[in-house]
C-alpha cells in the first residue's frame, strides 16, 4: 500500500504534539504529589 | 563485507544544509535532533571514561586483600559515584541519544517535536552532573567531605549522614528527573504525532516501539524517584521524619518508593537495547524480524511487570510470606516475555544469510551474555536462596552482566550500526572487531568470577576482604583493567571516523540487509531530512507487512 503525502501541515502536527506534551507533563507533576501526599499520609 | 552497493535511489534527497553558524549558535542554543543527539552521546561518552576511572579505582582497591590505594571513605564514594555516574551519565543519555539521532529519521518526522524543550533536556545535564561530581572534585583539592558515599540506593539514615554532598547529590538528581522527564514528553510527543502518513503504529520500528514504551516508564517512575529524595532532603535540613524511626518515620518506607522507581529504572536502560538489537540483527541475518508483534508485545508485558515485582531487592528488611511469595512470582513471570525476546532474535538469525561485522558481534554477544544476567536474576528472585545471596558480589555480578553486556553492549553496537549513517563513513571494521574480541574476553573475565565471590559470600561495597577470596578478586580487577583499557580502543575507532575523517564512504543504504526510513536519507544524515513527509510504501519498511 502507498500513501501520498498530503502535504500536511507540520505546524498542525506540531499544536497536538504540545497538548500531548502537556497531558503527559501533567501526568508527571500528578505522580510527584501522589508519592507526596502518600508519603505524608503514611507518617 | 556486506556494504551495501552505492546504487541506492537518492533522488529524493532534500539535503538543505542550513547549519547555525558559530560554535554558540550551533551547540548551545542548538535545535537540530541530530546536533542534539550527537551531544547526548559525547556527554555520555565522556561520563562512560569518569565512571569507568571510578571502577578502576574500585578494582585496583580489591585486586588483593587489604587497604593500599584508598581511604574507606573514598571507597565508598567510588562504588556510589560510580553507579550514578553510569546510570544517569552514560546509558541513560547514551539512549536518549540514540533516540533523538534515530526515531525522527526511522518515523519519517523533520525533527523532534519539541526543539526548544530538547535543547533544556540535554543541557540540564552538564549542570547536574557538574554539581554531582564537584564534592568529591573539590575533596580532591582539599576541601570538604567528598561526595556521597551511602550507595546510589540512597538508603536512609546512612545516606543523609554524609556532609554537604547529601544537598549536591538530591539536587543533581531532580535536575536529571527534569531532563529525563522532558526527554520522554519530546520522544512520545513525537511518536504519537509526528509519524509520516502511512507510518502506523505497527509499523514501526521496534527501536521506536521500546523507546515509546521507556518513555512511558520515565514519566511514571521519575518523579517518585524525585519525590523519594526531597523527602530525604527535608529529612536532613528541615527536620521531617518520613525515613527517621525517632521521629516517626520508617526507613523501609524509602526502600519501597525508591525500589518502585528502581526496578521499572532497569527496565528503562534495558528496553531501549532490546530495540537497538531488533534493528541490527534483522540487518545481518538479512531477513525480518521473527515475530514483530509479539516482540512488541513483550516489552510492553515487561514494561508493565517492572511496576509489580520492586520488593524483590528486599527481600532481607522482612515482609509478610504473602508478600515474598507474590513478589517472586512476578519476578519469575518476567522470564517469559524476555525468553519471547530471545527465541524471536534466535529464529530471526535461523537459516538467515549471516554476516558477522561488528555490530551483529555485540548484538549476539549480547544475546548470549544478557541471558546469562536474566538467568542469575532468576535465582535472586528464589526467595530462600536470596537471602544466601543479597547484598554480595552475587548481585554484582548479576546487574553488570545485564547492564554492560546488556545496555552499554547495546549501546556499541548501535554506535557501530548507524554511525555510517551518522558520519557517511564506515569505522575502520579490524579495530572494530579487536575491540569486540578484547571486550568480551575481559568483561568475563572481570564479572564471572565475581558469582563465585558472592556464593562464598564475599558482601558488595567493602574496600578490604578475606584472603580466602584473594584469587577471584585478582582475576576479576585483570579483567577490569584489561576490559577498560579496551575501551581506549573504541574512542580510538571513533576519533578515526568522526575526526581524522578516514573510513570508506558509506552510502545511503549502509549495510546490505538494511531496511527502514532511515536508511533512504544520505549519509551522512542531511542537517534537515523528510521536511516534506516521505511518500511510505511497505517494501521500504522493516515491518511493512507485519504477517510476514
Amino acid at each position: 500500500m502507498s500513501i501520498q503525502p498530503d502535504h500536511h501541515d507540520i505546524a498542525r502536527r506540531r499544536a497536538a504534539a504540545r497538548r500531548t506534551a502537556a497531558i503527559v507533563a501533567l501526568a508527571a507533576v500528578a505522580v510527584y504529589v501522589l508519592f507526596w501526599v502518600g508519603g505524608v499520609l503514611s507518617r | 563485507m556486506a556494504y551495501a552497493n552505492a546504487t541506492h535511489d537518492a533522488g529524493h534527497h532534500d539535503d538543505h544544509d542550513h547549519k547555525p553558524q558559530g560554535f554558540v549558535n550551533r551547540w548551545f542554543y542548538a535545535t537540530n535532533h541530530k546536533d542534539i543527539g550527537t551531544m547526548y552521546l559525547v556527554f555520555s561518552l565522556i561520563m562512560f571514561f569518569i565512571g569507568g576511572a571510578m571502577a578502576m579505582v574500585i578494582r585496583a582497591e580489591l585486586f588483593q586483600p587489604g587497604l593500599q590505594l584508598v581511604h574507606p571513605e573514598v571507597f565508598n564514594q567510588m562504588t556510589t559515584m560510580h553507579a550514578l555516574v553510569m546510570i544517569f551519565g552514560a546509558v541513560m543519555p547514551a539512549f536518549v541519544g540514540l533516540a533523538n539521532w534515530m526515531v525522527p529519521l526511522m518515523v519519517g518526522a523533520p525533527d523532534m517535536a519539541l526543539p526548544r524543550m530538547n535543547n533544556w533536556s540535554f543541557w540540564i545535564l552538564p549542570a547536574a552532573f557538574t554539581l554531582l561530581l564537584l564534592p568529591l572534585v573539590l575533596f580532591f583539592f582539599g576541601v570538604g567531605g567528598g561526595g556521597p558515599a551511602g550507595g546510589w540506593t540512597l538508603y536512609p539514615p546512612l545516606s543523609i549522614q554524609g556532609g554537604d554532598s547529601v544537598a549536591f547529590t538530591i539536587f543533581a538528581i531532580h535536575m536529571m528527573g527534569i531532563s529525563s522527564i522532558m526527554g520522554a514528553i519530546n520522544v512520545i510527543a513525537t511518536i504519537l504525532n509526528m509519524r509520516a502518513p502511512g507510518m502506523d503504529l505497527l509499523k514501526m520500528p521496534i527501536f521506536v516501539w521500546s523507546w515509546l514504551i521507556t518513555a512511558f516508564l520515565l514519566i511514571a517512575v521519575m518523579p517518585v524517584l524525585a519525590g523519594a529524595v526531597t523527602m530525604l532532603l527535608t529529612d536532613k535540613f528541615f527536620g521531617t521524619s518520613f525515613f527517621n524511626a525517632v521521629g516517626g518515620g520508617d526507613p523501609v518506607m524509602f526502600q519501597h518508593i525508591f525500589w518502585f522507581f528502581g526496578h521499572p529504572e532497569v527496565y528503562i536502560m534495558i528496553l531501549p537495547a532490546f530495540g537497538v538489537i531488533s534493528e541490527i540483527i534483522p540487518t545481518f541475518a538479512r531477513k525480518p524480524l521473527f515475530g514483530y508483534q509479539a516482540m512488541v508485545y513483550a516489552i510492553a508485558s515487561i514494561a508493565f511487570l517492572s511496576f509489580i515485582v520492586w520488593a524483590h531487592h528486599m527481600f532481607t528488611v522482612g515482609m509478610p510470606l504473602g508478600g515474598e511469595i507474590f513478589f517472586m512470582y512476578a519476578t519469575m513471570l518476567i522470564a517469559i516475555p524476555t525468553g519471547i525476546k530471545v527465541f524471536n532474535w534466535v529464529f530471526t538469525m535461523w537459516e538467515g544469510s549471516l554476516s558477522f561485522e561488528t555490530p551483529m558481534l555485540f548484538a549476539i554477544g549480547f544475546v548470549i551474555m544478557f541471558t546469562i544476567g536474566g538467568f542469575s536474576g532468576l535465582m535472586l528472585a528464589i526467595v530462600p536462596a536470596d537471602f544466601q545471596y543479597h547484598d554480595t558480589y552475587f548481585v554484582v555480578a548479576h546487574f553488570h552482566y545485564v547492564l554492560v553486556t546488556g545496555a552499554i553492549f547495546s549501546i556499541m553496537a548501535a554506535t557501530y550500526f548507524w554511525l555510517p549513517k551518522w558520519t557517511g563513513r564506515h569505522y575502520n571494521e579490524k579495530l572494530g572487531k579487536i575491540h569486540f574480541w578484547l571486550s568480551t574476553i575481559f568483561v568475563n573475565l572481570l564479572f564471572f568470577p565475581q558469582h563465585f565471590l558472592g556464593l562464598a559470600g564475599m558482601p558488595r561495597r567493602i574496600p578490604d576482604y578475606n584472603v580466602v577470596f584473594a584469587d577471584f578478586n585478582l582475576w576479576s580487577s585483570i579483567g577490569g583493567f584489561g576490559f577498560g583499557l579496551t575501551q581506549i580502543l573504541f574512542a580510538w575507532i571513533l576519533y578515526d571516523v568522526c575526526v581524522r575523517k578516514r573510513g570508506i564512504k558509506a552510502t545511503d543504504q549502509v549495510w546490505e540487509g538494511a531496511h527502514g526510513l532511515e536508511w533512504t536519507v544520505a549519509s551522512p544524515a542531511p542537517y534537515h531530512s523528510f521536511t516534506t513527509p516521505p511518500v511510505i510504501e511497505d517494501r521500504m519498511l522493516a515491518h511493512g507487512d507485519v504477517t510476514h
